[in-house]
């Protein structure tokens, strides 16, 4: 053989190693997920009346989501979206790498007992998933460092009124609120902003594999 | 055939064909309803004040509605003894805020179809009077303004069918 034809080949071999490398590169930077903030290590109280720490779940990747059980439209399909994913994180035997949060956004009228009958109803699997409660201005403090929005609104005459109505004046209320998940990194930090009810599953799942993969 | 036959016979055929051309109204029908479990609380959360509601639960019911005659209709209203308080909302998307306001009139248009669904119209139980469980039914009624009451058999489960 010429000596051409081997540097030929050895120049084709040296482009084809490099190109991989470039696609390597490139599906690593596509896979690193930013970092927005860290979840704070308060207590809250789970569905058991157990003070529950979410530092307790450092080193597992945690599906994070806030709701109110008396939602009927929205909140139930984040929890639907997050049943999918506890299904599919065992399916994958990922169960115990895997921690999924509920946290309440109306503790007056979610106690851990009301939490735990959400819960139940809706089959939840609580080996690997905690419906936390807690004190009203922790809450708040925790949809402020998450970015959660909350509107509370009371229907008054079947009209629509933000705020605090008198006492006593037999109402119930609603509260307008973001549509959101988070996924939590190893070290509590939240890594990607999930669209709440609208999640797809497949993109959740390939981004807590990609957060899993993670040291 | 004798005369008074023949008008008769006139007669009924005039009538049938004014009642072909006449407006039929609204033909209201019902599909895929469901709702949505919910649980019962048994006075938990009672003592905030907060709320007649607190601690009771709620559920929401959707449905197609369809309409199959030559004029419009309106859904008004519902009900069930499900739940002690029956209303029809609708969810509605600002950027990623999920809010919800009440909608005292629904109209459904002439060989039309409305969809109450997720992040959408639907049928709120407020203060529900038992628990709703997958594989549950029960009745709602559904007021139209035209059509009057309109019983629905409704599957509690967990997503729509």
């Amino acid at each position: 053989m010429p000596r051409g034809f081997w540097l030929g080949v050895g120049l084709a071999l040296l482009f084809v190693a490099a190109a991989g490398a470039a696609k390597v590169a490139l599906d690593l930077r596509a896979e690193a997920l930013p970092v927005y903030t860290t979840v704070p290590d308060w207590p809250f109280t789970d569905q058991d009346g157990r003070t529950f720490r979410l530092g307790q779940t450092r080193g597992k990747v945690v599906v994070l989501g806030m709701i109110y059980t008396h939602c009927p439209d929205v909140c139930p399909l984040i929890t639907a979206r997050m049943r999918e994913l506890q299904q599919q994180a065992a399916a994958e035997g990922l169960a115990d790498q895997v921690f999924f949060v509920t946290i309440t956004f109306d503790p007056e009228r979610d106690t851990p007992e009301v939490l735990r009958r959400y819960a139940e109803v809706r089959k939840v699997d609580f080996r690997n998933w905690a419906f936390l409660t807690g004190d009203l201005p922790t809450i708040q403090h925790l949809t402020q460092v998450l970015g959660i929005y909350t509107e509370r609104v009371y229907l008054i005459n079947g009209t629509p009124v933000s705020g605090t109505p008198a006492p006593g004046a037999g109402l119930h209320y609603f509260i307008n609120h973001t549509d959101r998940l988070f996924l939590v990194d190893r070290q509590g930090r939240v890594r990607a902003l999930l669209p709440g009810s609208r999640t797809d599953p497949a993109e959740a799942m390939r981004k807590i594999r990609a957060l899993l993969r993670e040291r | 055939m004798g005369k008074g036959t023949r008008i008769a016979v006139g007669l009924l055929a005039a009538a049938l064909a004014a009642c072909a051309q006449a407006p039929q109204g609204p033909r209201i029908r019902i599909e895929n309803a469901w709702a949505r479990p919910g649980a019962v609380a048994m006075g938990e959360g009672m003592g905030h004040g907060m709320s007649h509601a607190g601690g009771a639960s709620t559920s929401a019911a959707f449905f197609v509605v369809v309409n199959e005659g030559d004029t419009p209709d309106a859904l008004v209203g519902a009900a069930s003894d499900v739940a002690r308080s029956v209303e029809v909302h609708e969810t509605v998307m600002e950027g990623d805020v999920a809010k919800m306001h009440p909608v005292p009139r629904v109209e459904i248009p002439a060989r039309g179809r409305v969809a109450f669904q997720p992040r959408g119209l639907h049928v709120m139980l407020i203060d529900l009077t038992r628990p709703l469980n997958a594989g549950d039914t029960f009745t709602l009624t559904l007021r139209f303004e035209r059509s009057g009451e309109i019983p629905v058999t409704v599957a509690v489960r967990e997503t729509s069918p």
